[in-house]
């Protein structure tokens, strides 16, 4: 049973990585071998249905630390994962015929199969780690599947901007996962979830908690101020639009909810911010659908309204009424794409100023628009209504102000959806009917098959899943409620419908909900363009730097030129050091050579000249001598006479 | 009579040797040099007579040390005039200065 819940994502997975190396030859087999692994992945779901497993198991741990990965099968898991790989399913065969004779077949289907087994692994997860790492894998996988015609710049510049402004909510994620990792010394979401629950987290820390892991939920989800991303996102192939960008990948941020929902119910603040975003969302995006020209931008917009009712009705404690909604919307938002493609690719053209009166050239894509639009409507019996009627009843039970605004959510939405519906296939004044091409039998087949579901899906999920979600029913409506609902979405479509059959697809309410959509890209482009300031900013603290580097460094080499000058000095003093050693040696030498020897020849000249004077006492005249012997005969005798007397004085004294 | 004391031959021969001496130092002639040697020996011939007289007169060694004196005196005397002669034979002169050099 283990092996078949891996293999719900697993197969997926394997045969993008199949897709990835297929050689050219075999790009026919592509398409079928993604809707082939999507049909798996719901039979497997089925199977699995109600089983309850979990194939948690430890990857690594780190200190006290248990990482680990794994799947679970409760209710709410398997019925994402049954409404995720239908989807796929059905989206993928219509993308068989809406690649036909175009390029990149096997790197599409590689990346749709790709972008299902994330899907599946995000839907079906239980530990953290899974989800954040399926978490970006989705990211990844709509930036590439958007980029698809790498050649064109605008859809690599819409690519990069989706993967980065669900970034940022993914940076927000990888906090708050990893906050919760650490409290619990687990990554499984079984810990956190019942902590939650318990009341054992610090309410600071829920809220802190909830709170970033709701602007990943709001980056995902495009809304307000990240909502610019989605209608640029429709540059990408419409299948891309279809199971993406309005029944699965941005439903992510809806799941996020639903799946913390025990650590959202700990942290009211969160939700109460939430219901706010949902509303304002919701309202600037029907305003900005009801003005759009490109059928797309009506359906993207749209897409950013309904997703901000799912919101709205998560912020009003409504889980229930919110899951129910997001798989309703994701049959019929999906279905209206599909019939945008068919249209798109018959007609070569995808504004509602030049399109019109296509009814009777493509009789059931204009049945299955057309349901799918009343299903948006929110008009009974269809889907929308369903899943819309049980928001309403959450929020006339919160209050009568959110039971309004719900309200007057469903009319615009009736306004813009009839608005839609009529610019494309009526006539109306002015209308010039393109040449249509027939579709593929798969592309129309694929759209029937929504077409129905818009039609049916709204019983038979709410039976499903009322018994699948832990969560509780919902309250009855009010039959007064439920019928000003239905009421306002058939005053909405009258204006829709008939607005255009008068005037044509003109912004029915107004030329200046125009700049709702400018508003919205200016919040979201604010971030970034306060990066872009940053970095300005940066660069002249940079520059600043550098200057205060070389100024230092100059200082630097002022202190390299004293120490230059000091060795100068150095220098100096050493070679007049030397000099005066010289000078002295000089001396020493003069001294030498005039005292020494001269004093030496002086001396022995001296010498010389006593020795030549003394000569003369020997070499003289006669008396000379006679003078000194007599001299000297005379001081011998004085002074014998003197020893005498003396002589004789002691003997006589000494007697 | 009255005695001549000792100190009057003292004195005399002291006086004597003087002149002597001065002789001997003072003339430049060869002759009158020996002539001053000449007094010199007598002035001390003199003394020692006086002193044996006056202070030994029973030692009559005195006598014999001035006959000594005397044949030196004698004996000196013919060599050195033999000596001066045979100077003034090679340097033609009496006068000793010229005997300076002491060649030949």
């Amino acid at each position: 049973m283990n092996a078949l819940v891996w293999s719900v994502p697993g197969v997926a997975l394997a045969v993008a990585a199949a897709l990835a190396a297929l050689p050219a030859r075999l790009g026919r087999l592509a398409g079928w071998l993604a809707a082939g692994a999507a049909a798996y992945a719901t039979g497997a779901s089925i199977v699995l249905a109600g089983s309850g497993l979990r194939t948690s198991t430890v990857w690594f741990e780190a200190g006290r630390l248990v990482f680990t990965v794994g799947l679970r099968t409760d209710g709410i898991a398997v019925s994402f994962a049954l409404l995720v790989a239908s989807m796929s399913a059905v989206v993928n065969v219509y993308a068989i015929g809406y690649m036909r004779g175009r390029e990149g077949r096997a790197r599409f289907f590689a990346w749709m199969a790709f972008f299902q087994g994330s899907m599946l692994a995000l839907v079906l997860a239980d530990s953290f780690l899974v989800l954040f790492a399926a978490w970006e894998a989705v990211g990844i996988a709509s930036w590439a599947l958007i980029a698809h015609e790498h050649d064109r710049a605008e859809a690599r510049r819409a690519g990069a901007q989706a993967f980065l402004v669900t970034r940022l909510g993914d940076l927000a994620m990888l906090g708050a996962w990893l906050a919760a990792v650490l409290a619990t010394a687990s990554s499984d979401l079984d810990p956190t979830l019942a902590a939650a629950a318990s009341g054992r987290l610090a309410p600071g820390f829920a809220v802190a908690l909830a709170f970033l892991f709701l602007v990943a939920a709001l980056a995902k989800s495009a809304q307000l101020p990240l909502s610019a991303w989605l209608p640029t996102a429709m540059i990408g192939p419409t299948p891309v639009s279809a199971l993406l960008h309005s029944a699965t990948m941005v439903a992510a941020g809806a799941f996020l909810v639903i799946r913390l929902w025990p650590l959202f119910e700990a942290a009211p603040l969160a939700l109460g911010a939430l219901r706010w975003i949902g509303l304002t969302t919701a309202v600037a995006a029907a305003l900005a659908a009801t003005a759009q020209d490109d059928l797309k931008a009506v359906l993207a917009w749209s897409t950013v309204d309904q997703l901000g009712l799912m919101m709205l009705a998560l912020g009003i404690y409504g889980p229930g009424a919110a899951t129910l909604h997001l798989f309703t919307h994701a049959v019929f938002k999906a279905g209206l794409f599909l019939v945008a493609g068919i249209v798109d690719e018959g007609t070569g053209t995808r504004s509602l100023s030049r399109l019109g009166g296509l009814s009777r050239a493509m009789p059931w894509g204009a049945a299955t628009f057309g349901a799918c639009a009343l299903a948006l409507a929110a008009l009974p019996p269809f889907a929308g209504f369903v899943s819309g009627d049980e928001i309403l009843a959450r929020a006339a039970a919160t209050g009568a102000g959110w039971g309004g605004a719900v309200v007057a959510l469903v009319g615009i939405a009736g306004v813009y959806a009839g608005r839609a519906f009529a610019g494309v296939f009526s006539a109306w004044p002015g209308a010039r009917t393109p040449r249509l091409a027939p579709a593929p039998a798969t592309m129309l087949g694929a759209s029937l098959v929504l077409g129905a579901g818009s039609i049916l899906a709204g019983w038979a999920f709410r039976g499903a899943l009322s018994q699948a979600l832990p969560f509780a029913p919902a309250a009855e409506v009010s039959a007064w409620w439920r019928f000003l609902g239905v009421a306002a979405s058939t005053a909405g479509l009258a204006v829709g419908i008939g607005g255009t059959r008068a005037r044509g697809p003109v912004p029915l309410l107004g030329r200046w909900v125009g700049a709702v959509p400018t508003a919205a890209a200016l919040l979201t482009s604010a971030a970034a363009r306060a990066g872009v300031a940053f970095a300005a900013t940066s660069e002249h603290v940079e520059a600043g730097l550098d200057r205060a580097a070389s100024a230092a460094g100059r200082r630097a080499g002022s202190i390299a030129a004293v120490a230059a000058f000091a060795e100068q000095l150095l220098d100096r003093a050493s070679r007049r050091a030397g000099v005066s050693v010289r000078a002295a040696g000089r001396a020493a030498g003069v001294v030498e050579s005039r005292g020494v020897s001269d004093g030496l020849d002086r001396a022995a000249a001296a010498i010389g000249t006593v020795g030549d004077r003394v000569r003369h006492t020997q070499a003289g005249p006669v008396w000379v001598y006679t003078a000194t012997v007599t001299a000297f005969l005379v001081a011998a005798a004085v002074a014998a006479i003197l020893a005498a007397f003396f002589d004789v004085s002691l003997r006589l004294a000494g007697g | 009579m009255t005695a001549v004391p000792l100190t009057a031959f003292l004195v005399v021969a002291a006086v004597l040797f003087v002149i002597g001496v001065y002789a001997v130092v003072a003339q430049r002639t060869a002759a009158m040099i020996l002539m001053g040697v000449e007094l010199v020996l007598n002035a001390v011939a003199l003394n020692v007579v006086a002193f044996w007289r006056f202070v030994r007169p029973e030692d009559y060694s005195a006598q014999i040390f001035v006959i000594v004196i005397v044949t030196i005196g004698a004996i000196e005397m013919a060599v050195g005039l033999g000596v001066v002669l045979l100077l003034y034979r090679v340097r033609r002169s009496v006068q000793v200065d010229d005997y300076a050099r002491l060649e030949g």
